[in-house]
């Protein structure tokens, strides 16, 4: 998971399992809004790694990844943004 | 409109039974994501970029009113109240909950519908002109044709486990509405002499490398289509890549053979199946 990461700070990200939602982890465990999620250092990073690693056998997450910010703090790529906010036609 | 017999009904209660187990182990953790991924790929479960995704089969793009009826239910009870008619006549649903996909599949099987075989590296639904049976040109109806081959490509041990995915398309007529050349077999019905049979197109495909199909026989006598696709999937089965995604489905392995070669690699297997 850490191995193509690019850029200082990040959040993690992955799909709720039994729902498969985005969620975000924040201090208080795994959350739908990306607001509250903990800004992570890329020397941070291996210690998350083994957040996830253990959530995922626990079974609450799936498909976890960090989320690449800006410097403004605000997600970088278009494919993580659309799949913060959301399908992006109204329906 | 095919009916199921009792032996298609036990097989489709007993698979939302399997699938519904599988489920239950994995939220239980005695499946890894790993070893369930395979397994919820062959009921045509996904997960995609916003939440999980199911796609389920609409045999050649043929519904009833009470089908139709119940893909409405599943949308209001299980969904978001919607769902993405897909361009190879099937239905997607895009935001399933993982622990409630079994029930869906059990609400399905009532009207003997499923998502066997809409996703994976086998043969899959069979695609068809949306005026099938309706247009005044048609040479025959090819929906039963359809059937045919639905049938005989539906759990099939040797194609079950291809290089990639594998999409079929019969039409009936010279009007491609169901885009039959951009298929990995396209099949159309003509008349030759008195004879009906089949103008067969191999290769063709879209994705990031589009390909206008090439023909691969000009008339094969009906009886006969059957042992011809058994050919040409057994040629693909052994010729075609596996080592890299991009370059696996069947239209990469015909551009590289080129027509001539593949056929007559197709044409040999062929013969081989009538001994």
């Amino acid at each position: 998971m850490v191995k193509k990461l690019q850029g200082e700070t990040f959040l993690l990200s992955a799909n709720e399992l039994r729902s498969g939602k985005v969620v975000f982890f924040t201090s208080k465990g795994w959350s739908s809004s990306s607001s509250e999620a903990i800004k992570i250092k890329v020397d941070e990073i291996e210690r998350y790694e083994e957040i996830s690693i253990e959530e995922e056998k626990k079974c609450i997450i799936i498909s976890p990844k960090f989320v690449e910010l800006d410097d403004a703090g605000n997600i970088k790529t278009l494919r993580d943004k659309i799949r913060n906010s959301g399908i992006t036609i109204k329906i | 409109m095919y009916k199921y017999s009792d032996i298609d009904k036990k097989i489709i209660a007993s698979r939302v039974k399997q699938f519904e187990n599988q489920v239950n182990r994995r939220l239980e953790g005695r499946l890894t994501e790993e070893e369930f991924k395979p397994l919820r790929l062959m009921n045509g479960l996904y997960l995609q970029l916003h939440a999980y995704m199911l796609r389920i089969a609409i045999p050649y793009g043929e519904l009833s009113s009470k089908q139709l009826r119940k893909i409405a239910f599943i949308a209001d009870k299980y969904d978001r109240g919607y769902g993405h008619f897909t361009t190879r006549q099937n239905i997607q649903f895009n935001w399933p909950k993982l622990l409630e996909v079994p029930e869906i599949l059990r609400e399905l099987s009532s009207v003997e519908m499923h998502a066997i075989q809409t996703s994976g590296n086998c043969i899959r639904n069979i695609s068809s002109d949306h005026l099938a049976g309706l247009t005044l040109n048609e040479i025959e109806d090819p929906r039963p044709w359809c059937e045919i081959i639905r049938k005989w490509s539906t759990f099939h041990p040797e194609f079950s486990f291809l290089p990639r995915k594998f999409k079929i398309a019969v039409i009936g007529c010279t009007e491609d509405r169901a885009a039959m050349l951009v298929h990995d077999i396209g099949l159309r019905i003509i008349k030759r002499k008195n004879q009906v049979g089949f103008e067969i197109f191999v290769g063709g495909g879209q994705g990031r490398t589009p390909i206008i199909g090439k023909k691969i026989r000009d008339f094969l006598p009906k009886k006969d289509i059957l042992n011809y696709l058994e050919a040409i999937l057994t040629t693909y089965n052994q010729e075609g890549r596996r080592d890299n995604i991009y370059k696996a489905r069947i239209k990469i392995l015909v551009r590289e053979l080129g027509i001539k070669k593949f056929r007559s690699l197709v044409e040999k297997n062929f013969f081989k199946t009538f001994k």
